[in-house]
């Protein structure tokens, strides 16, 4: 599947490599902890995006430094997006195919669409994504497990909601987020996470942002703890 | 603007209302930590040390356990059915898989008077988040002191392991999660059968609106019951009936046996000849 979505990949970009285009290459590294990690872990993830008029294609991967499963590639997502005009609002839809490995055994895919409405200094996005998870090909070989034996999920609600202080475009700006979907997660819609962003314009095409995350477990109705927070520093570059 | 208020307030408000599990809420729970799970499990400890793990000796390689689930202690009506039933099925044990109670100290109070004598029935609890609420841990802490154990039962073939977590914060935290991979890790190929009992399910069946473990560590669960070929892991929460079978292990969530639950019922585990066989029993 892998090998396919990369020849995928690279032949829409050779194909229109002619065309008018832009290109932006951003990345992040984060440091956090969670009540499964066993101290401090650290990701990095690069991501590769390339616009086309009014489409955009992107492309993140995800390696774990450092956490109680270590991996380079511990996840990738291809999400395609399609820009358009209703009366005088921009609006988003994004189709999108996860894949990640969180543990030694288990692998998770998810397959889903996102609709995003920005309104002012609003960001809204809603959606909905099919999960599925099964074992790796080492788990089902060295665990004797059925093959194509899988769990699933289907239609969980995605959701977003998005304030930044000042409007797009300014050399800086601070919001809030509260969410249960990140780059290459997708909790349940009763486990909502928040953070706090910002970002600061050094350069005409290149930004840099951080964000603070902070999740916690069985929130709205079991007796909530805290699960999670994090530090996320990145930036992002717009090549042409 | 102001009618815009009005209009939203009640809606949002409802909204957070309508995403608890059950009737009975305490709305501060939900959103502010009372006590982290981190230390109910060091008072779970501390109780595992002072009484120790149960072996429950069976004369027969043939033998039952009964688990309850979800019985939101107020009504009694079912729970006494459920333990007249269990006493004429002769059990090993009977299980109160979490949410015995609202949280209430009047809830804790009637299933002390309901609970059954300990010569006469051995039965285990589970903390579910219900028998949290109102500084619930107290008083479910009083009466049976850990939510974090195992126990045994040992019959003239073979012996088999149980296993009971603390799911009702929807974590387990870390120092809880070292010691399930302890315990997996030092007693799991000692035992023939290994089965998990957990409040909050694992996996969830259906679309709803209440809250499970966090992703990322349900699947790092689930990867410890793959690894150590977990065979059966029971849970309540959702209020439905659901089996589900992924690798090697069954994971069945248990109908809640709440007096006004039209499908009220418990599950039956028989272990014969070595082998698991499950069955939920509707209460008549």
């Amino acid at each position: 599947m892998f090998k396919i979505l990369v020849f995928l990949i690279v032949s829409f970009l050779i194909i229109s490599t002619s065309l008018q285009a832009q290109w932006t290459v951003s990345g992040y590294s984060e440091f956090g902890d969670t009540n499964i990690s066993e101290g401090v872990y650290i990701k990095m993830v690069p991501m590769l995006a390339y616009k086309l008029n009014s489409t955009q294609l992107d492309v993140v991967m995800r390696s774990d430094f450092k956490e109680n499963h270590s991996n380079l590639i511990s996840g990738y997502k291809v999400n395609l997006a399609q820009n358009f005009r209703v009366s005088n609002s921009m609006y988003k839809v994004e189709t999108f195919y996860m894949k990640t490995a969180p543990t030694e055994l288990m692998r998770e895919k998810n397959l889903g669409v996102v609709f995003s409405a920005p309104k002012g200094h609003f960001d809204i996005k809603a959606g909905t994504n099919l999960r599925t998870i099964g074992h790796s090909k080492q788990a089902i070989k060295e665990y004797n497990l059925p093959t194509n034996d899988v769990l699933r999920e289907n239609f969980n609600l995605m959701y977003q909601v998005s304030y930044d202080l000042r409007s797009a475009l300014k050399s800086w700006n601070i919001g809030a987020t509260w969410t249960n979907f990140d780059h290459l997660t997708i909790y349940q819609e009763t486990n909502p996470i928040i953070n706090i962003h910002g970002y600061y314009r050094i350069k005409q095409q290149i930004r840099l942002f951080a964000e603070v995350w902070y999740k916690t477990a069985g929130a709205i109705n079991l007796s909530v703890n805290y699960y999670s927070s994090s530090l996320r520093t990145g930036f992002i570059w717009n090549l042409k | 603007m102001e009618f815009k208020i009005k209009i939203a307030f009640p809606i949002v408000i409802g909204f957070l209302l309508s995403l608890s599990s059950c009737n009975s809420k305490d709305f501060l729970a939900m959103f502010i930590e009372k006590e982290s799970v981190n230390y109910r499990f060091d008072q779970s400890e501390r109780s595992n040390n002072l009484n120790g793990f149960s072996t429950i000796e069976v004369p027969s390689d043939d033998y039952t356990l009964c688990i309850a689930a979800d019985i939101h202690m107020g009504g009694i009506s079912n729970f006494d059915k459920f333990l007249t039933d269990s006493k004429s099925l002769n059990v090993a044990a009977v299980i109160f898989n979490g949410d015995i109670s609202n949280g209430n100290t009047a809830d804790y109070q009637t299933l002390q008077q309901h609970l059954p004598d300990t010569k006469q029935m051995k039965y285990f609890s589970l903390v579910g988040n219900h028998d949290l609420f109102y500084n619930g841990w107290d008083e479910f802490h009083h009466l049976f002191g850990s939510a974090t154990f195992y126990f045994s039962v040992k019959s003239p073939q073979a012996s088999d392991l149980f296993i009971c977590i603390d799911t009702g914060s929807g974590t387990l935290g870390i120092k809880q999660l070292d010691w399930l991979k302890n315990v997996l890790q030092e007693k799991r190929s000692l035992y023939r059968n290994c089965i998990v009992f957990t409040h909050s399910n694992l996996y969830r069946a259906k679309h709803s609106l209440t809250t499970n473990p966090m992703d990322e560590e349900v699947l790092i669960i689930m990867d410890l019951f793959t690894k150590y070929n977990i065979n059966i892991v029971i849970s309540g929460h959702e209020h439905t009936n659901a089996v589900a079978k992924f690798g090697n292990t069954t994971y069945i969530t248990i109908d809640s046996m709440k007096d006004d639950n039209e499908n009220a019922g418990y599950e039956k585990l028989t272990i014969k000849n070595g082998l698991i066989d499950y069955q939920f029993i509707k209460i008549q």
